[in-house]
């Protein structure tokens, strides 16, 4: 079974400069592995310029996604921490440190997968083992040893 | 039975991890509630009782949709949040 967080698609001690390079600096593993295209990233950033930055769905914490005829070629779920916190001018949960890549080929997503995410961020230690992790391997080890529990 | 719709504007992330959250309060609370969601072009045929989305998109919502409450919630992951914004429509 395919973990739920990719770790091809993780990244740790990203800068960027504003909230749009981060949410393509975010995106850059899921162009490079051909899970989505270039064009997807570009919906992610109009979607948030035409509706405010929702994607902020909790202090401190975006989800990047856009529609399936945006261009999600493939289903995967990454995560990129960011060196320094970057405001996405969302009044309620600002600064952005941590973004989730989502790239969803069913219309309506996937319920099962959403709701393991839901899981694993109500635990209490999760971001606090992601903000401390020198090495992608940590959040991996984190992520399956949350994944066999959950079995 | 009470139903509810929740949204945002692709209908795919984050209206499906709310979507998610809101079945978890509504489990924990008893409520009976239907909860289905959409992208922001599907709310236009829906015929229930209100609408969640998060914030941005709820004031959004709220500028163009004026017949049906619209619950707006700031942090996904805050149940209590959840769970206070809902109870008054539930126990309506």
């Amino acid at each position: 079974m395919t973990p739920l967080i990719d770790p091809k698609l993780i990244q740790l001690n990203v800068s960027a400069k504003d909230w749009r390079d981060a949410i393509l600096k975010a995106g850059h593993p899921l162009v490079k592995n051909s899970l989505v295209t270039d064009n997807y990233l570009k919906s992610v950033i109009k979607i948030a310029e035409e509706m405010g930055p929702y994607i902020v769905f909790m202090p401190h914490v975006a989800l990047s996604h856009a529609k399936i005829e945006d261009g999600a070629l493939k289903d995967g779920i990454g995560l990129t921490v960011l060196k320094e916190p970057v405001p996405f001018h969302n009044k309620d949960n600002d600064p952005v440190k941590y973004i989730f890549t989502l790239s969803s080929t069913k219309a309506n997503g996937h319920l099962d997968q959403m709701a393991q995410l839901v899981n694993l961020l109500s635990k209490n230690d999760f971001f606090e083992t992601v903000s401390h992790a020198n090495n992608v391997q940590e959040i991996i080890n984190y992520v399956n040893e949350f994944e066999g529990e959950e079995k | 039975m009470k139903k509810a719709i929740i949204t945002c504007r692709a209908g795919m992330g984050t209206s499906t991890m709310l979507t998610v959250q809101v079945r978890n309060v509504a489990k924990k609370n008893n409520w009976d509630l239907d909860v289905s969601h959409t992208s922001i072009d599907g709310i236009g045929s829906f015929n229930g009782d209100f609408i969640i989305a998060l914030s941005d998109v709820a004031d959004d919502l709220r500028a163009k949709e004026k017949k049906i409450p619209i619950v707006g919630i700031k942090n996904m992951m805050d149940q209590n949040e959840i769970e206070a914004k809902l109870a008054p429509l539930m126990n309506e």
